[in-house]
């Protein structure tokens, strides 16, 4: 195994010590999860296993392998591949959830996660809420927040909902929420799980556009989606996962071509 | 090493909204809000001031005051180490989507019933007044306790929120220490109705020390022994060293086990 460096680190200081804006350098990353049995996790489990001399067999699983990968300011990168071939996995290593296991990630910029939509939101909360939560998770204090919400209502359409608890919104109204505060948060690595696909065309437009002007500011954006159309038109980059190793990286026409081609 | 704790430093803005959200979700809804958090000790006060006046003919004034100058920290001690058990697992919400320092969570356990810690102190000082028992000036200590208390508990809770992510039924089996380790503390029966020999072993049990920087002063009227300062203080710090270097060191491999 090599010597893994946690990458948050890295991102202690805010502004990018470089002048090359905003990075994500992925060396040799590979992520392995570990298949446990409900006695692998408990203690009377270990203590049983233990008197009856069972061998407890490991699975081991390889999420990720291999997988090497330079992003750089302006990239906008589609990741295609079927379920279960590493994609939310990846997503979760460049936002830092998870440190791999061997290799090591390196990420230059404020990164703002929108892992799976909402996925940090409390359903208990109203919409504004949420919405300072969300900005607490980034390190934005509460003057900050409150100055960035005229937007932020602006964008997410919500009206009177914005100060409903989420849990009575549609699953696009969540998105809508997450999306605008997220955008908001002048991300300089926006990565962004399937949330185009949620929203109504309105919305969806409306996001391309906020999106594209992150874009041209310098940002890097990762976008995850089954949309192959999206991922051709929108992106300048796509990295096809495979059984978690790379498959394919390059413009976006070319791998969704060879994707469609070879595995649908 | 020491990077997790800046980490937390700039997630404070965070680590506040967790702590309020848990306190606001918890009396959401309900008219009395606060006063919930009052209402279970003043119910344990009652019941077990009742069984040990009326059966065991002890004196309510004195009693009284004694159990719950010790009723009041333990609560403290139990209810974090017990959260404490599942603040990882019980936010894998947080823990497997985003990214922010691992420790903020059962960190905020400790915060949370620091509040309560705070409502209960205030309780026992109504209850001496309402009793007419005497206020000492040895009550100055109690801040002192509350301090070494919460570090204790928390640096247990650390440990303990990791042990939870890798057991899954490590919170059963605290419960129940826990539950057992009570009745070994001097809180519903006074040390001096022990055996001497008994007494030696109290002082084997860890949370004692830290009980007496209650009980000595609000019931006894006096400062707890330096002896126990020392002690409380070496386990306080011990704990805490322990819990943290446990919990940064294990906590990479958390989401193996989520």
């Amino acid at each position: 195994m090599q010597a893994v460096k946690s990458p948050r680190a890295k991102r202690a200081g805010s502004p990018s010590p470089e002048a090359g804006g905003p990075s994500v350098v992925l060396d040799n990353v590979g992520v392995r999860y570990r298949l446990l049995t409900e006695d692998q996790r408990t203690i009377k489990g270990r203590v049983l296993g233990l008197l009856s001399q069972r061998a407890s067999a490991k699975a081991d699983f390889w999420a990720l392998r291999s997988v090497s990968l330079a992003i750089r300011s302006g990239d906008v990168l589609g990741v295609i591949g079927p379920n279960g071939s590493g994609k939310s996995t990846l997503l979760r290593v460049l936002s830092s959830v998870i440190s791999p296991t061997e290799g090591r990630c390196t990420v230059q910029g404020r990164l703002t996660p929108l892992l799976e939509l909402g996925g940090a939101f409390n359903f208990e909360l109203t919409g504004r809420e949420n919405a300072y939560l969300l900005g607490a998770i980034f390190q934005k204090s509460r003057k900050e927040m409150s100055e960035l919400l005229p937007k932020i209502v602006n964008f997410c359409e919500l009206g009177p909902f914005f100060d409903v608890p989420i849990k009575a919104y549609s699953s696009g109204m969540v998105a809508r929420l997450a999306f605008a505060v997220s955008a908001q948060l002048d991300p300089e690595i926006l990565v962004l799980d399937e949330v185009m696909s949620v929203g109504d065309e309105h919305f969806q437009h409306k996001s391309l556009m906020r999106t594209r002007k992150l874009i041209e500011a310098g940002s890097i954006v990762v976008i995850v989606s089954h949309n192959l159309d999206l991922i051709g038109h929108f992106c300048n980059r796509a990295i096809w996962l495979s059984k978690g190793r790379l498959a394919a990286d390059g413009k976006p026409g070319e791998v969704v071509a060879r994707y469609r081609r070879e595995s649908l | 090493m020491l990077t997790p704790l800046r980490e937390l430093f700039r997630y404070r803005e965070f680590f506040a909204q967790i702590v309020l959200q848990q306190i606001r979700t918890r009396y959401r809804g309900s008219v009395l809000g606060f006063l919930w958090t009052l209402l279970n000790p003043l119910m344990v006060f009652l019941s077990l001031s009742f069984i040990f006046s009326y059966i065991n003919h002890w004196d309510l004034k004195t009693f009284g005051v004694y159990f719950f100058s010790g009723y009041v920290p333990w609560t403290f001690f139990s209810n974090v180490t017990l959260g404490a058990t599942s603040a990882i697992v019980g936010n894998s919400l947080y823990v497997t989507r985003i990214y922010a320092p691992r420790l903020i969570f059962p960190l905020a356990t400790v915060a949370v019933n620091l509040v309560d810690l705070g409502a209960g102190l205030a309780i026992l000082a109504a209850l001496v007044l309402i009793m007419g028992a005497p206020v000492a000036a040895a009550w100055v200590v109690v801040p002192l306790g509350v301090l070494l208390l919460a570090l204790f508990a928390a640096g247990l809770g650390l440990l303990f929120a990791a042990m939870g992510v890798f057991f899954r039924d490590f919170q059963f089996l605290w419960s129940n220490v826990a539950f057992l380790l009570f009745f070994l503390c001097p809180i519903l029966y006074p040390v001096e109705r022990l055996p001497p020999s008994a007494r030696e072993y109290m002082q084997l049990n860890p949370v004692v020390p830290f009980l007496q920087f209650f009980q000595e002063p609000v019931f006894g009227g006096k400062m707890p022994s330096l002896e126990t300062v020392f002690y409380a203080l070496f386990l306080a710090v011990a704990a805490a060293v322990a819990g943290y270097a446990t919990f940064v060191r294990t906590e990479r491999r958390f989401y193996l086990y989520i």
